[in-house]
């Protein structure tokens, strides 16, 4: 028998049983429409965060006490201003680093007042970072050394604080003491859900008399290209460990974040798509149980034809066909469902989905695996029919 | 028919001790208990016997839908047992055409395509079993009911749809199988005198199943079958059975014992 011909059977045979094939299809498109879907927003979401992570400058070192990685305690941080100074001379250019002591403080301008990430900083800090300035200038040199009650503000604290009001040459007080914005940076954005608009950057000294403490949480090394990160990276972390013999550090580069982040996603997307790939697996086995019952049923026809001269491989081919052509026609109907959902939920939610090609390849070549899989028990029951017992069937 | 003793052409069927036995819930049941037959090219045989007597059994066996237990069955002169279930569907749908009681047709296809059916499996492109299937109908006068469904024709046109689908590959034999079982007396009288006409006209060997004894007066020779075995083999005596041989006298009439 030809292959068209097979072909043409089986729709006609689907089309037969029109409400029946919808129904059973149905299972395969929820399926096949699920997986698209929940790999589209796994993916959206790591894209974004990786994005995200890639937005908080290029080429940085995060140097951080202790050990950073899933599963790890924070630690105390023992750094301060004189290891700051030490990992200078380790790195060579003081320009390269900074340095960062960050605690959530009050901040108020005569009656407003808002919560805002304050950051004890230097003078690199802008650069290392990128943050471009809208206003004003920068924190100097200075202003560390002298401990100056300066800030420079991000957009969003000086929005609501001033609102249309220039800022610069004003107070705002800090935790009750009192400090005179130099600076307004340009809006950047979020990175990591850490509203980056809503830090307040002062002097790292005045923080550290601030907060009481004189601790600093991390120091920031900017590498000049790729190429040198990792060098520098083992520098730091040799310079720290013959300072600290025995103790641990972690530099943290973006690389490695993006790594770790990245098989975390990975690993999600891959839990979404088993679970919709369950769904999937459901579908078959009514697509199977279908096509049972549809064997059932026409066992006469089976008989009638064996009679004529079907093949057991002509009666097999026709319900392989039969259940492959349902679990198929139901894969693109669930890929154009998945698509378009996924399109759906990007454009009326804040999460993002990115459809990927390998999905939809994927999602397509199961549903066609799993009419394979799950035609073949009845359509071998069909094709093994005794044709004198099938034609006798009622 | 007309060929001398010693040159005899390869016959249609010939059977040799056949037998068959089933398994019926552990008890065995010897439907069919050592039948010798032969049928040749041409011939227009009854088989009857009342229900339960094997007629069934070895309507199957001579149509390729089922395997003796034991015997030797030849179609056109190939040994069956020669063949696996793929050559027996070959054999099937080159060499036998078959007519059931119960008509057998696909209930949502016109009678165009029930009759264009054994040529899908012969590998024949549509046009070609479209224009062969429309010649079948019009041999069994049904021109004008192509693109009928079966629910739309009467049970004697279905029946004449059924025998169009018998012809249309060009069979040396045509088993029916109470042919008119399910007809009026006036559709019945019609399906049989499509099938005496093609016998005629044809060439074309048809052995009928029946056990209505008027159907099978049709016919030009009937064997009677009784508990599994050929209890009678009876021919028209009018020029029609090679060497003359009566019915008693036939050596392949109930002769053998079950085994």
């Amino acid at each position: 028998m030809r292959t068209a011909e097979a072909l043409r059977m089986a729709l006609e045979a689907l089309r037969t049983n029109r409400l029946r094939s919808a129904l059973t299809m149905f299972g395969v498109v929820i399926g096949v429409s699920a997986v698209v879907v929940l790999v589209a927003i796994g993916t959206g979401a790591k894209e974004a965060i990786e994005g995200e992570i890639a937005g908080l400058g290029s080429n940085i070192i995060l140097v951080v006490p202790g050990q950073v990685g899933l599963g790890a305690a924070p630690t105390q941080s023992r750094l301060d201003l004189a290891d700051v100074a030490y990992v200078r001379r380790v790195v060579g250019d003081p320009g390269k680093v900074t340095v960062a002591v960050n605690s959530g403080e009050p901040v108020r301008v005569g009656r407003t007042e808002v919560f805002a990430t304050v950051t004890g900083t230097d003078e690199n800090m802008p650069h290392i970072f990128e943050r471009p300035l809208r206003r004003g200038r920068y924190l100097g040199e200075t202003d560390v050394d002298t401990r100056r009650r300066v800030a420079v503000l991000g957009s969003e604290v000086a929005d609501k604080l001033f609102g249309d009001v220039d800022p610069i040459g004003r107070q705002v007080t800090v935790s009750g003491v009192r400090f005179r914005v130099v600076g307004l940076y340009a809006p950047v954005g979020a990175t990591f859900g850490v509203a980056r608009d809503q830090e307040v950057h002062i002097p790292v000294t005045t923080a550290q008399r601030l907060i009481g403490l004189p601790r600093i949480n991390g120091i920031a090394v900017g590498a000049s290209g790729p190429d040198e990160i990792e060098p520098l990276r083992q520098r730091v972390l040799q310079g720290l460990a013959a300072r600290y013999p025995g103790e641990r550090f972690s530099a943290v580069t973006q690389t490695q974040l993006l790594g770790t982040i990245g098989s975390v996603l990975g690993m999600l997307t891959g839990v979404l798509a088993a679970i919709a790939g369950i769904s999937l697996l459901v579908g078959g086995v009514g697509v199977s149980n279908i096509m049972l019952v549809s064997v059932r049923e026409r066992t006469r026809e089976i008989g009638l034809r064996k009679a004529l001269g079907a093949r057991q491989r002509d009666v097999l081919g026709q319900f392989l066909i039969e259940a492959v052509l349902l679990t198929t026609i139901g894969g693109v109907l669930g890929i154009l469902l998945g698509v378009g959902g996924s399109l759906l939920i990007q454009a009326l939610s804040p999460v993002p989905a990115a459809i990927t090609w390998w999905s939809v390849a994927l999602a397509f070549g199961v549903s066609a695996g799993v009419g394979v899989f799950f035609g073949v028990a009845p359509a071998r029951r069909a094709a093994r029919l005794d044709p004198v017992i099938a034609l006798r069937a009622e | 028919m007309t060929a001398p003793e010693h040159e005899r052409p390869v016959p249609a069927f010939e059977a040799v001790g056949l037998a068959r036995s089933y398994r019926l819930e552990g008890v065995s049941v010897d439907a069919l208990r050592g039948v010798d037959l032969r049928i040749d090219h041409g011939e227009f045989v009854a088989i009857i016997g009342p229900s339960g007597s094997g007629k069934s059994t070895l309507m199957h066996l001579l149509g390729c839908l089922d395997r003796p237990t034991s015997g030797i069955l030849r179609v056109n002169g190939v040994d069956v047992a020669t063949l696996d279930d793929t050559g027996l569907a070959e054999l099937r749908n080159q060499a036998i055409g078959f007519v059931f009681q119960s008509f057998h047709l696909l209930g949502r296809t016109s009678a165009l395509d029930n009759v264009a059916l054994p040529l899908v499996y012969r590998g024949v492109g549509r046009s070609e079993r479209r224009e062969r299937a429309r010649r079948a109908l019009e041999a069994v006068g049904l021109a004008h009911r192509l693109d009928h469904r079966p629910s739309q024709m009467s049970g004697g046109e279905q029946q004449r749809v059924a025998i169009a689908r018998a012809l249309v590959g060009d069979p040396k034999v045509v088993l029916a199988d109470e042919p008119t079982g399910n007809l009026d007396s006036r559709n019945g009288q019609e399906v049989m005198d499509i099938l005496t006409e093609l016998n005629a006209a044809r060439g074309v060997a048809v052995v009928l199943v029946t056990h209505e004894r008027e159907v099978a007066d049709l016919a030009r020779r009937r064997i009677h079958v009784r508990d599994g075995q050929v209890e009678l083999d009876e021919r028209d005596g009018v020029g029609g059975s090679p060497q003359g041989v009566s019915a008693q006298g036939d050596p392949a009439a109930g002769r053998r014992e079950g085994p």
